[in-house]
């Protein structure tokens, strides 16, 4: 565990210190909010929960929750995942 | 995948049943199956559209974790193609449809022409026709190039011939050759227009057989175009063989009489509708006839007919129908005041005499007006006479005959003191 952590650092160091994409490198969740209609999620880690008013996604940071109304996924892939619905708040809790 | 791939992979709508659909959504993207349109209708109920060749998997994979799936709606073309491949007839129709227009957009359907003034276009349609440009025949045996110099070999009057077929429309474009008009160089006599008396003449070309002062008469010559025989121009005509007659040319300036006579009656009738009305129908195919319907009892009205034959271009069925309607009138005789009735008939006359009178008429003086009321057994009205004197030119070509031409040269008594003016 501490290996992991020690190796995760520095990659971290070495990705910031030659100024490389974080979320490509580091798996770093990237989320795009179009206005208050459309989020959309790449490297995500699965759906934890998800009705019309709610949407919870795992991701390596936490996971990513996603309220609002009428929610609906318009599509999901492997990496990436599209919401369309009235999104309220996007927040991610460890 | 794009729509259009969406559509030609076909795509099935599922709904997912069972306890937390959500892992049944995780399982598939990890399977790296493409879910869209994912809707959570019930706490237990997921729908989704999936690709319609990914269901057979996403059944097993659904099995395995307990769910159950199931189809709720189909798109795309394999499901429409299944279904067509039901309806075999629906199918074979629309093939053979496909086909006949097919075969029918290789023909030529509508031949038309344009650009023909003097010449025509029956003539240019009827030569088409002759070198295989007609209705029905297919493209590809119309060789345009060719038909366009036989066009232009067979009718001479056309300088420049076009045959552009677009879809089923021939259309043949010709020009045709400015001809300089034969009547400008044709020989022949100024005579007179009409009666009159003859005020002044200014030869141009020939000899004038008649002085000023002179009644004249409706077709009397006036100037001759026939040369005389002292004139070198005659001998020289002759020498080619051609008859020894120029183009003769002048003004004629007459003092001619019009007249008219209009009538105006002293009552006026008028033409109510009184709403009733009648349909006959007439038919007619080829020698026989008929009618439908009864004719219409009234003593006035007004008829209109409409004559339908039907039929395909220029071609027409021998059958022809003409609906006749009859709308009643009530007829409501209304009487004018004599200064009105007057007035209108002058109005007539006036009009009658403007018509008579040639462009270039000069009224100088005043006309003579006749009025007069008549009144016979039936009714009464006026009648107005008009007549306007009027200073015009008179003269009227008139070309001679190919024997007049050889004819021996008159003796022109009056016009013996005058000079011969010879021709260009």
């Amino acid at each position: 565990m501490v290996v992991r952590r020690t190796w995760h650092s520095l990659k971290e160091q070495f990705v910031r210190c030659l100024e490389l994409p974080q979320d490509t490198l580091l798996d770093l969740p990237k989320v795009t909010l179009i206005g208050a209609r459309q989020l959309q999620v790449e490297n995500h880690r699965g759906v934890l929960e998800y009705n019309t008013h709610k949407i919870r996604i795992n991701t390596t940071q936490g996971e990513l929750v996603v309220d609002g109304a009428r929610l609906r996924i318009t599509g999901i892939f492997l990496q990436e995942m599209v919401i369309d619905g009235r999104i309220n708040s996007v927040g991610f809790i460890r | 995948m794009a729509g259009w791939s969406r559509s030609i992979c076909g795509t099935v709508i599922i709904m997912v049943q069972g306890p937390r659909p959500e892992r049944f959504l995780n399982s598939a993207v990890e399977a790296r199956y493409v879910l869209r349109q994912v809707r959570r209708v019930a706490p237990d109920i997921l729908v989704a559209a999936i690709p319609a060749p990914a269901f057979r998997k996403l059944r097993i994979l659904a099995r395995n974790g307990g769910w159950k799936i199931s189809v709720v709606q189909r798109f795309g073309w394999p499901f429409f193609l299944r279904k067509l491949l039901r309806r075999r007839g629906f199918v074979v129709g629309a093939v053979l449809c496909l086909l006949v227009i097919y075969a029918l957009s290789g023909h030529i359907w509508f031949i038309s022409v344009s650009g023909a003034v003097v010449v025509p276009q029956e003539q240019i349609l009827a030569v088409a026709r002759e070198h295989g440009l007609r209705m029905g025949v297919p493209k590809s045996k119309v060789a345009q190039k060719s038909l366009e110099r036989q066009i232009l070999l067979a009718i001479d009057r056309l300088a420049w011939v076009n045959v552009e077929v677009s879809g089923t429309l021939a259309t043949i474009r010709v020009a045709e050759k400015e001809i300089p008009e034969a009547a400008l160089t044709q020989p022949g006599d100024v005579v007179a227009r009409c009666d009159g008396v003859v005020q002044e003449i200014v030869t141009l070309y020939g000899i004038p057989v008649v002085a000023p002062g002179e009644v004249v008469t409706a077709g009397q010559l006036l100037i001759s175009g026939l040369l005389p025989v002292q004139d070198k121009a005659y001998h020289d005509k002759a020498a080619k063989g051609e008859p020894p007659y120029i183009r003769a040319h002048g003004v004629v300036t007459a003092r001619v009489w019009h007249e008219a006579v209009a009538e105006a009656g002293l009552l006026v009738r008028h033409e109510v509708p009184t709403g009733k009305s009648s349909r006959r129908l007439h038919w007619q195919w080829g020698a026989h006839q008929g009618v439908w319907g009864a004719e219409a009892d009234f003593t006035h009205y007004r008829e209109r007919t409409v004559s339908w034959q039907p039929g395909w271009g220029s071609w027409r069925l021998p059958l022809r129908i003409i609906w006749e309607t009859r709308h009643e009138v009530q007829v409501n005789a209304v009487e004018v005041n004599a200064d009105e009735a007057t007035a209108n008939a002058l109005s007539a006359a006036w009009e009658q005499v403007q018509a008579q009178l040639p462009p270039g008429a000069v009224v100088d003086k005043p006309a003579h007006i006749q009025m007069e009321t008549v009144e016979d057994s039936a009714e009464a009205y006026v009648r107005v006479h008009i007549v306007v004197e009027a200073i015009e030119d008179i003269h009227q070509f008139q070309p001679i005959t190919e024997s007049a031409a050889y004819i021996a040269q008159p003796t022109v008594s009056r016009s013996s003191r005058l000079q011969p003016i010879p021709g260009p």
